[in-house]
Order: structure tokens, then C-alpha cells, then sequence
């Protein structure tokens, strides 16, 4: 154990507002939506192209990987988003991706830790450059899809935009954090605005969850344990027990 | 009063051989737990903060600590241990590596590392130019303490000679010896010792058997007339089992680097022991 470090907390808190708050906000079309597994399947798609470029050893160009993939789990998604039993076609693009990445990672050294690594990254490796430029492209991002969602008319171009935002953000984020750590900040946030104060607003979402995060980075420094496997196991416990306040 | 050297080590057998040299002169903290898999250390809070308040680094290299180290050490900005100061010791460059690929390497080699194997540690004769890079680089950086350094290194030095000494007659009746491990981890220990490493579990470095490797081997293995198998405590053991009861030839799981405690009741020599306790048990 060891004393509570303010320069590693501060900056890794940091990180952690800017990646909860820009998450949660698209986390609550994903609920309104009611395609809660969307996430987690299009962030398997995502890290589908960053096992691609573990494999091409093409590092550089992992993000346009991602991307490509996040893109197409998302117009899938999209196009069977009003049909019936939507929610297990989700789940099969889940395990597709899973499957790919296991296959592809079979073929490079240390597969496994990578695949371990794209379940749950660290932010702990982020460093205060990367945070000012992760800063401004998530920033842009979430307050782009914030100006437009309530200007377009066409509720199919609405919901192209909405996919193809949203597969960038976790494009980005499933390399850094990975997929279990952008579900958990995705879908914990607004489930609990919704428990606890029946509203999903943005602000209840935020005033919910950046002190959550603030308290799962607080646990991991405190206990000097990953802050990855942390911050799913805070939101998800602070998740669960909302249940009980519906 | 000058405060103590603060020093991190990326594994535990460099800690044990600076505080053989360092004594209580020296603060040292290691980051990587002697059970994990030394290409891949998952980072904790508190390496960041080591890092960052630590006059000295000292790393295996020869791309070991590729996949952990630098974003680790980028993150706590401390000037001091950055590559090429006065504060950062790359302990590959003092020692002569094996396997070293002749064409380059590209990716159908797995993990194949282009400067040769990195688990130099396990031959003797590494630790004896280890140690010694080592005493001058903590002599470079704390001369008020050269003279102790000098006399802890020179009976560290007597007491490793006499030590491998020792393991050399205990390790003679299996001189030609032939050998399978999970990965190429012990083959300076197995070379030192002229025992032949004659295949390894995983097909390529880093990349885990599939069925088809494992029969592959069973078939080749069976007529090589081997001794043993050598398995490591980072991975998964079912192979190593499945060959030894198909070639009815025994396992041992065996360490590859030093668990340290705070009060370093293991060290670099209880880990050569272990090692050759495989042959010997």
C-alpha cells in the first residue's frame, strides 16, 4: 500500500472525467435506445482492428482499424436497430468480434496479454501531453453530437451521425482503456441517473459519475491495483446497487 | 548525511545483486513480481511514483521491458533516469547475448528479439559482468560510499565464484542432458551447464502451442531421448504436462527470476539453486 500519490491521482482523475464524461453522454442514447449491448459489441468490432494492426505490427494506423470496424458494427447495428429481437443479433456481433480478435491474436507473441489488454487497458500509461490532446478530440466530439442531435429533422441521418460518433469515441477509447472499461463508463452513469434521480439529463448524468470515477481511481492508488480492473468494478458496483433505490 | 541512493529495478535478480553491492547504502524498489511474465507487467499506481523519486534505473533490456517500461517512465518525467543520463543502466548492453538473428527478424518470428535472447541473467558469467557494471555505476553516482561498495562487490564476487563452482560439480552428472522448456527462458543456465536445450513447447517465441504443434513435437520428441521438461511459473503448465505424460518424461516447474521480500531472504543464488534442483529432485 502506499500514501495517496496527488500528482498520479490528479492527472489520472483527469482522464478519467474527460473519458466518463464524453462517454456517458452517448452512454444515454445507447439506454434511450434501449441497445445496451451495442456498446460492448462495437468496441469488440474496435478492438477487432486493433488486434489487425497488433498482428500487421502496423501500430501507427490502428485507430483507422478500429475505425473501420467500430463503422461497420455500427451501420449493422443501425440498420436491424428497430427490429425484433434486436438485442440478440447485438450480443452475436459481440462474440463474432471476440472470436476474431482471439483468432487473429493467436498468430502474434503474447496474444493473450494483448487480449487481456484490449479487455482492460490502464490509463495509468497516459501522460499529460496525450491528456490535453485527448481532452480536445473527445471534447470536440461529445459537444459536436450535443449541437447537432437536436438540429437534424431526419431521424435516419440523426442515427447514422449518432453510430459513426460513437464508433469513433470508442475507437478511440478500446485501444487506451479497453472494452470492458468503456462499457462500464458507457452504461453505469446513466443507469444510475435514471435509479436514483429518475432523469437522464446530461447534468444528473455527469453529477452522478465523475465522482464515482474519481473514487475508483482514488481505490486503485490507494490499494495500488490496476486502474482499469478499478474502474469496472466501481461503476458496476455503484451500478448494481442502484437497483435498489428504483 | 546524504540520503540513501533510491533505486528502481524492473526485476527482482537485479535487486538481489544490488543490495548484495549497495547494501544498506541503498533504497531499492523492483516493479515486475517474480511470478509474471517479464515481457508483460501490468502497471501499478505506485511504479509511477517510484520512478519518479528514484536517482537510478536499472533495466534488463534487450527489448524485455519493451511493452512496459518507457510510457512508465515517460509518465513520472523524472530527468534523471531517462535513456543515456547518468541514472539509467541498461543491463544488456554490459553482457554478449545468444541467439542474436542473423537475417533480421519480421513477424513470422513471433517474439523473437532482435538484439538475441534476453534472459541473460541465468548465466553465471552474465552476473559476474552484471555485478560489476552495476558497483561502477553506483560508484559513479555515490563516491562517499565507493570503498563499501568495492568490499560488499569483492565478497559478492568470491561467494558467486565459489558458488558456481559448486553447482558445476552438483550439475556434472547431467552434463548432456537433453531438454525440452516452454520457452527459450533458461538456455543460458542450460548452455553454461552443457545441457542441451532440444526444443521448446511454444512453436514460435511468445505464441502459444495449438494441438497440431504440441502432437508435432510428441512425434519429433520421442525418439530424442530427452531427460526432462522445464516449464515456467507464467505459463500455463497443461502443455508441459501433456507432453510429459505422452512422452513419459518428467515436468518441472521452474522459476525465472527472484521473489524479493523486504528482508531479501531470496536471492540470485536461491534461484540458481532452484534451477538446478530440477535436474537433481
Amino acid at each position: 500500500m502506499i500514501d495517496l500519490d496527488i500528482d498520479i491521482f490528479l492527472t489520472t482523475s483527469i482522464m478519467l472525467i474527460i473519458l466518463v464524461s464524453s462517454h456517458s453522454i452517448f452512454g444515454i442514447e445507447v439506454v434511450k435506445r434501449g441497445i445496451i449491448f451495442t456498446d460492448l459489441a462495437i468496441g469488440q468490432m474496435a478492438s477487432v482492428g486493433v488486434a489487425l494492426s497488433i498482428l500487421l505490427k502496423d501500430d501507427r494506423n490502428s485507430i483507422t482499424y478500429s475505425l473501420i470496424f467500430a463503422t461497420i458494427g455500427g451501420i449493422l447495428i443501425y440498420l436491424i436497430s428497430k427490429k425484433e429481437n434486436r438485442e440478440v443479433f447485438i450480443a452475436l456481433l459481440y462474440a463474432i468480434g471476440i472470436s476474431l480478435v482471439g483468432y487473429i491474436l493467436h498468430f502474434t507473441a503474447h496474444g493473450n496479454e494483448s487480449l487481456m489488454k484490449l479487455l482492460a487497458g490502464d490509463i495509468l500509461y497516459i501522460s499529460s501531453g496525450e491528456l490535453l490532446k485527448n481532452g480536445l478530440i473527445y471534447g470536440s466530439i461529445t459537444i459536436f453530437w450535443l449541437f447537432i442531435k437536436n438540429k437534424i429533422t431526419n431521424e435516419r441521418i440523426s442515427e447514422i451521425i449518432f453510430f459513426i460518433l460513437f464508433g469513433a469515441i470508442v475507437s478511440l477509447s478500446v485501444k487506451m482503456v479497453g472494452v470492458f472499461v468503456v462499457f462500464a463508463i458507457l452504461i453505469a452513469p446513466p443507469i444510475l441517473a435514471i435509479n436514483i434521480f429518475k432523469n437522464s439529463k446530461v447534468f444528473t448524468v455527469l453529477f452522478i459519475s465523475i465522482p464515482i470515477g474519481i473514487l475508483a481511481v482514488f481505490i486503485s492508488i490507494y490499494l495500488d491495483i490496476s486502474v482499469g480492473f478499478s474502474i469496472i468494478g466501481v461503476f458496476a458496483i455503484f451500478g448494481l446497487f442502484s437497483f435498489l433505490l428504483q | 548525511m546524504f540520503a540513501k541512493l533510491q533505486i528502481v529495478a524492473t526485476y527482482g535478480y537485479i535487486s538481489s545483486i544490488v543490495h548484495e553491492i549497495g547494501g544498506d547504502e541503498v533504497e531499492i524498489s523492483t516493479l515486475a513480481s517474480s511470478d509474471s511474465d517479464p515481457h508483460f507487467i501490468t502497471p501499478k499506481p505506485s511504479f509511477i511514483a517510484k520512478l519518479r523519486d528514484s536517482d537510478l534505473l536499472i533495466k534488463n533490456g534487450a527489448e524485455l521491458e519493451d511493452g512496459w517500461l518507457l510510457p512508465l517512465q515517460k509518465r513520472a518525467g523524472n530527468s534523471k533516469i531517462i535513456i543515456g543520463s547518468s541514472g539509467y543502466l541498461n543491463l544488456a548492453k554490459k553482457v554478449t547475448l545468444i541467439d542474436v538473428p542473423e537475417n533480421g527478424i519480421s513477424r513470422r518470428d513471433g517474439d523473437v528479439h532482435a538484439h538475441g535472447n534476453p534472459h541473460f541473467h541465468l548465466s553465471p558469467e552474465n552476473i559476474e559482468l552484471i555485478s560489476k557494471a552495476i558497483l561502477n555505476k553506483l560508484i559513479e553516482l555515490d563516491q562517499n560510499n565507493q570503498k563499501k561498495y568495492l568490499k560488499n562487490f569483492e565478497i559478492f564476487s568470491k561467494k558467486w565464484s565459489n558458488f558456481i563452482e559448486k553447482l558445476k560439480i552438483d550439475l556434472k552428472p547431467f552434463k548432456g542432458w537433453k531438454v525440452i522448456s516452454y520457452h527459450r527462458v533458461y538456455d543460458y543456465f542450460l548452455r553454461y551447464f552443457n545441457i542441451e536445450l532440444v526444443e521448446t513447447i511454444e512453436p514460435i517465441a511468445g505464441i502459444p502451442p495449438s494441438m497440431s504443434d504440441i502432437s508435432n513435437l510428441e512425434n519429433r520428441a520421442k525418439n530424442l531421448g530427452i531427460n526432462l521438461i522445464l516449464t515456467d511459473y507464467y505459463h500455463n503448465i497443461n502443455s508441459a504436462e501433456y507432453l510429459s505424460k505422452k512422452i513419459a518424461v518428467p515436468y518441472k516447474v521452474v522459476p525465472h527470476d527472484v521473489k524479493i521480500d523486504p528482508n531479501f531472504s531470496e536471492d540470485i543464488f536461491k534461484l540458481y539453486e532452484k534451477i538446478a534442483n530440477a535436474f537433481k529432485n
